[in-house]
């Protein structure tokens, strides 16, 4: 059995491997369950090793990681939403060129 | 013509934000539902996953007799219950001669069919069957690894698609900060042929080791079954690239003026405009402006002056 390089997408905490090739001599189930195990656990290493060593803070329940963005892509559900159309003040502000002004807080007598 | 009213303030308008559109993305809810016959595989599968997705998922326990995904006319009632409890993934579980133990996958973008995969369980084992010391049991809601193993689903369409599948509805929220001592959950997938992939879900035992990395352990806890692949619809190519679109505002802006050099570093060219030598006044005084020359000036008309009176006297 080689030594693959696994496909890791540590956004999605997931593992593949795309080399693994299972001996012939399989022929009872348990044996099967047995091997998939094996493999998983080591996948599962692999993408823990590489979790592990990102920067980590500490926090109340345990050390927190950031994340990378996952890799693989997923569509989406809805479609992209639409930028509301300006209400009839917004284009009345700016016709006349109003700007929001923020106000102090403090008012001098 | 009566007026449509659409709501607009209170609790209800919160709900309906809540299904709008978003630029980011939250979890995907999935529907759980049967056809008109199922067998007792099928119905403790069904639970189970309900179990495994309890926090986003709903079960409906009646069974629909007008839901035939693969047929053209068959989806109307899917997408209608997709649209009223905005779920967009769906569990379909059917029973019949031809295709026993029958479990449909699906998503919807919109809330119309996106794609479909149709797998029969084989060789299915419960929640209550596998024992395990009950501190390991995972938790509901927590980020789930995920091992995918064999070629097959990268070289088979239909396996890809599984695959694709499978990650969409058991990954949970897509989150940034994650809690490395809340990981307590493996899906592990095995292309067994080029049709039937073998899945199980184990929890992780973490023991100590070496390093900051802890020894990974699996323990079989959840349901596991064969899944073999009978029929599956992808996306339109269409479809697909709209629903693959990512916002606009989310891809990262390429800062202008900036080079990486391997030697220098990060450099930028500074532009300074044109100084226009000619036209700028100089910082020099005019020559007639200068005071000592006014006082000379002066001092010299008085001197004249008294010179011209001093003739006159004379005259």
């Amino acid at each position: 059995m080689e030594q693959s390089q696994y496909e890791i997408d540590l956004g999605n905490l997931m593992a593949f491997d795309p080399h693994h090739q299972y001996p012939s001599s399989l022929t009872s189930r348990e044996e099967l369950v047995k091997e998939a195990l094996e493999q998983g656990t080591k996948l599962v290493q692999a993408v823990a090793d590489a979790l592990f060593n990102l920067p980590s803070t500490e926090d109340r329940d345990g050390p927190m990681v950031k994340l990378p963005a996952p890799t693989t892509r997923l569509p989406r559900e809805k479609p992209l939403p639409k930028p509301r159309p300006p209400t009839k003040w917004e284009l009345f502000a700016e016709k006349k060129g109003i700007k929001k002004r923020k106000q102090d807080k403090l008012a001098f007598d | 013509m009566m007026k449509i009213k659409t709501p607009k303030k209170g609790r209800i308008k919160r709900d309906l934000e809540k299904r709008a559109p978003k630029l980011v993305e939250t979890a995907k809810k999935t529907l759980i539902l049967h056809g008109t016959k199922t067998s007792s595989v099928l119905n403790s599968l069904l639970t189970e996953i309900y179990h495994l997705k309890k926090d986003n998922a709903v079960k409906y326990s009646r069974r629909n007799d007008n839901i035939r995904p693969f047929e053209s006319g068959g989806e109307t009632s899917l997408e209608f219950f997709s649209l009223k409890t905005d779920c967009s993934l769906f569990v379909f579980g059917s029973h019949s001669k031809k295709r026993p133990n029958n479990l449909v996958i699906g998503r919807t973008y919109d809330h119309h069919i996106y794609d479909l995969v149709e797998i029969g369980v084989e060789n299915f084992k419960s929640l209550n069957s596998f024992t395990y010391d009950k501190k390991l049991a995972p938790q509901i809601g927590s980020k789930p690894f995920f091992a995918f193993i064999g070629e097959g689903f990268e070289s088979v369409e239909e396996l890809k698609h599984l695959k694709e599948i499978l990650l969409d509805l058991f990954h949970g929220e897509v989150v940034t900060n994650l809690n490395l001592a809340g990981l307590d959950r493996v899906y592990v997938c095995t292309a067994v042929s080029s049709t039937k992939i073998f899945f199980t879900h184990c929890a992780l035992r973490l023991k100590k080791s070496g390093t900051v990395v802890p020894r990974m352990e699996l323990v079989e806890v959840g349901p596991s079954m064969d899944m073999v692949v009978r029929r599956h619809r992808l996306p339109d190519d269409s479809l697909r690239k709209e629903a693959m679109k990512i916002a606009p505002e989310l891809t990262k802006k390429k800062e202008k003026n900036v080079t990486k050099d391997a030697i220098q570093g990060k450099i930028g060219k500074i532009y300074i405009p044109d100084q226009k030598v000619g036209s700028v006044a100089l910082p020099h005084k005019a020559k007639g402006v200068k005071r000592e020359r006014r006082e000379a000036k002066m001092k010299d008309e008085v001197h004249r002056s008294a010179d011209k009176k001093q003739k006159q006297h004379s005259e």
